[in-house]
């Protein structure tokens, strides 16, 4: 997969408002499968993740006209996908495992075949650790960590300042770090 | 995926620099650690992607048919086999000349919808000029354009209205978000915000008949009858199945009560937000997602209301300059 940088995000969004589908096409491959992996882990579905994504894109075509160019489009996606998987999670809530149960079962199927058990062990950890974070925080800590975005495009998708996003990633880091060092104290590999 | 392992390091240095020296060791661990999750995940494969970017082209295609903007490029390649060029260039005729008629009678002012807009904290109640009785909720957009009962009985709302429609030979219709209400003369309650997550729209008849259906699909219909209710939200095909309601919960903001069953405390505090003007900030997203039934016939003060929500959710609350804060 291609990463494409600022630039040239920017000047696809300015060929897309120009309704150019080539670059709607060059966008939609660049940055669709790291948005669907955004909306699968609120909505843990890859199905539904796919078509949550992909109705983002219809938006985007169809709202082009209303793109602002000088807004990072990256954001923009990011914010429409993330309230989209929210509202998914609150329509079909009900038909949903609850995101803790649904990473025990699967961490637990990995431990059978994992070649290095300490690894496992800690990722198994600070999954569960990043999932408990307080919302905020942890919104900011996975898009910079796992979407790679920067505090900038973050600040979009989240509506606050980059300063604020840095404060939610600083506070999600010192809060891993507590936990990871609790645990190491106590020599107990569950927590609480 | 390159991208991806080669940043190991903490890429923002205002992260870093918020640690002490002996604590950055640590946290670029943490940091490391972490990492290793995302990489567990499966990859879409690029077939699947392409697959993907066709059906989302056809998504665009189909709601494109049933917007009256019909925006083209001649660069398109991929559509160009399923809509006949002479159907394209007829609509850009008929548009022409729609345009140079309107251009002729100077008639901007045809263009411009009238509306109705409710400050939050009030209702109104107004009567168009077919006779029609609406009834606004707090913070509603009612709209329509000014050949409304010459040329046509269709009015666009953003909000919950309730609606008295006269009988008449041509039917009355309202669209709210991507939903479409018809009617001959009934009265029926709506209920569509855009602001309230999933946008659905809800439909509440108490007297009459109502036809219900999204303009995405406008075959698949819903036909109310008095008592019955069904809602539709982007991504539905079809609205869902006329079920029995209370018409006092569905109507009850018209007497001042606040009804909630089942509802996300996003679309109740949004609610509170427009019926008392005040602001009320959720700390924690995802607590909107839960759900709360509860009714009001007569309501108390909103910092009461507050009150019994977070009790009853088990969050906490405090004042602010315009509203309340609410907290885990």
């Amino acid at each position: 997969m291609k990463k494409l940088s600022t630039e040239q995000i920017r000047t696809l969004a300015e060929r897309i408002t120009d309704a150019d589908r080539s670059a709607f096409n060059e966008l939609f491959r660049a940055l669709y499968p790291q948005l669907v992996y955004f909306a699968n882990r609120y909505t843990q579905s890859m199905a539904e993740s796919r078509d949550i994504v992909q109705d983002v894109f219809v938006t985007l075509w169809k709202r082009r006209e209303q793109v602002d160019p000088d807004l990072s489009l990256k954001s923009y996606l990011y914010k429409m996908t993330r309230n989209r998987a929210l509202n998914h999670l609150r329509d079909y809530s009900s038909m949903t495992v609850p995101l803790e149960n649904l990473h025990e079962s699967k961490l637990r199927s990995t431990d059978a075949s994992s070649s290095d058990d300490q690894l496992e062990k800690l990722n198994e950890q600070i999954t569960h650790w990043i999932n408990e974070l307080p919302d905020r925080q942890r919104v900011a800590f996975e898009l910079s960590r796992f979407e790679g975005l920067d505090h900038q495009e973050i600040a979009g998708v989240m509506g606050v300042s980059p300063k604020t996003v840095n404060n939610h990633i600083v506070a999600a880091l010192k809060n891993l770090r507590n936990r990871s060092t609790r645990t190491n104290q106590n020599g107990t590999k569950r927590f609480e | 995926m390159e991208s991806r392992s080669s940043n190991n390091n903490i890429p923002d240095k205002r992260i870093v620099d918020s640690f002490s020296e002996d604590e950055r060791e640590e946290i670029q661990k943490i940091w490391e650690a972490a990492g290793e999750i995302r990489r567990e995940t499966p990859e879409l494969e690029d077939q699947m992607i392409e697959r993907d970017l066709g059906s989302t082209w056809n998504r665009i295609e189909k709601s494109s048919w049933t917007h009256t903007n019909k925006g083209r490029s001649r660069n398109g390649n991929r559509r160009r086999s399923k809509q006949p060029y002479t159907r394209r260039d007829t609509s850009w005729r008929w548009f022409l000349a729609a345009a140079m008629i309107l251009i002729v009678f100077g008639a901007g002012y045809f263009i411009l919808p009238k509306s109705y807009s409710v400050a939050y904290g009030e209702t109104a109640t107004v009567q168009l000029s077919d006779g029609t009785i609406v009834e606004l909720n707090s913070g509603t957009q009612l709209w329509h354009n000014r050949l409304f009962g010459r040329t046509n009985r269709k009015v666009h709302l953003d909000g919950e209205a309730y609606f008295i429609v006269p009988e008449s030979d041509r039917s009355f219709s309202v669209q709210a978000n991507e939903a479409l209400i018809q009617v001959s003369g009934t009265e029926f309650n709506v209920r569509s915000w855009s602001s309230d997550p999933g946008q659905p729209t809800q439909v509440t008849v108490s007297h009459g008949e109502v036809e219900f259906y999204s303009i995405l699909s406008p075959d698949k219909r819903v036909y109310l009858s008095p008592g019955e209710s069904s809602q539709w939200y982007p991504g539905l095909t079809s609205p869902t199945d006329p079920e029995p309601i209370s018409m006092e919960k569905a109507i009850g903001w018209r007497n001042n009560m606040l009804m909630f069953t089942e509802q996300s405390l996003i679309v109740i505090f949004n609610e509170l937000e427009r019926k008392f003007n005040v602001q009320i900030e959720l700390d924690d997203a995802e607590l909107g997602n839960r759900t709360l039934t509860t009714h009001y016939s007569e309501p108390p003060s909103l910092e009461t209301i507050i009150q019994d929500i977070t009790v009853v959710k088990d969050l906490n609350f405090l004042e602010t300059p315009n509203g309340y804060r609410i907290f885990r």
